[in-house]
């Protein structure tokens, strides 16, 4: 993935055929993480904790809703990958990077959890964890590869 | 990594903040000392900060820590982009907060009212950080 022009509002980025499949693939998996995994607070006597955990989860629900319907959309519009000598060039918004961050992160965390959360060890890699594992790292990729293309080129 | 690069302790703009007198670092330094000469009873000049009236709201009501935990599966520039687009930070100080959740486990971002506390931990769970608010004991 490499940056071929960046300014506040839009970033180009080139892409192999390999990395646009990926990438497709990857977000294909989108969402992941369990609808009950982020909590509030730590805290038993928070005020009114089961009300705002409930609508909590209603934000993040409707995010991940939102963020569907904006992946559904980016992937569709022929506008977002660009032909470019054997390449394509992929057109972001300064607004698709946030989503599209959420959605490769949610992919990463996802297969985070379903390896069972490891802390510092990488995971028993057996025929049902190894692609799982592989989810997680290319998603980890591509995500930083995103991150480092806008904050390198004086983006947000 | 390189703890040089914070030649300022960072943690002094929140202890501002807090205090509700965010202007203080911009007024010249004298005005802060004016009320320490010699005069029979304390007057505020025109001008000058009343801190006692200048305390916000947030700052009365019972407050809440907008906290954010260490996990060994966000990325560190991901959690330092996010912290960037959150709370508007710079650079510099995301990192250090980034570094702070890496190193000791977890980072005070904010203190905040219940409601701006939960918008704080929504947004940060939007992006799958391991955020959480706690009371201020």
């Amino acid at each position: 993935m490499k940056v071929i022009r960046s300014s506040k509002e839009k970033l180009v980025l080139q892409l192999s055929r390999e990395e646009k499949l990926l990438l497709i693939k990857i977000l294909d998996l989108y969402p992941l993480v369990p609808s009950s995994y982020q909590q509030l607070s730590r805290a038993s006597e928070t005020k009114d904790r089961e009300g705002s955990q409930r609508l909590l989860d209603e934000a993040l629900a409707e995010q991940r809703d939102v963020n569907k319907r904006r992946l559904r959309q980016f992937l569709e519009d022929p506008r977002t990958f660009e032909r470019s000598q054997g390449a394509c060039r992929m057109h972001l918004s300064q607004g698709d990077l946030g989503w599209l961050l959420q959605v490769l992160n949610d992919v990463r965390v996802g297969s985070w959890i379903a390896l069972g959360s490891p802390e510092a060890k990488p995971p028993m890699l057996n025929h049902e964890t190894t692609p799982q594992f592989w989810v997680m790292e290319i998603a980890g990729f591509l995500e930083a590869s995103l991150v480092n293309a806008w904050d390198s080129e004086g983006g947000s | 990594m390189c703890q040089g690069m914070f030649s300022v302790p960072l943690d002094i703009f929140e202890s501002i903040h807090a205090a509700g007198i965010e202007g203080i670092a911009q007024r010249p330094l004298l005005t802060y000392f004016g009320f320490m000469q010699e005069t029979a009873a304390p007057e505020i000049a025109p001008g000058e900060v009343n801190i006692e009236q200048s305390k916000s709201e947030t700052d009365l009501e019972p407050g809440y820590l907008v906290i954010c935990w260490n996990d060994p599966v966000n990325l560190m520039d991901y959690v330092t982009h996010v912290f960037r687009i959150v709370f508007g930070w710079a650079r510099q100080k995301a990192e250090f907060h980034m570094l702070q959740v890496h190193e000791q486990g977890k980072s005070v971002l904010k203190r905040e009212s219940l409601e701006k506390a939960e918008h704080y931990v929504h947004q940060l769970q939007k992006y799958n950080l391991h955020a959480t608010m706690e009371p201020d004991e």
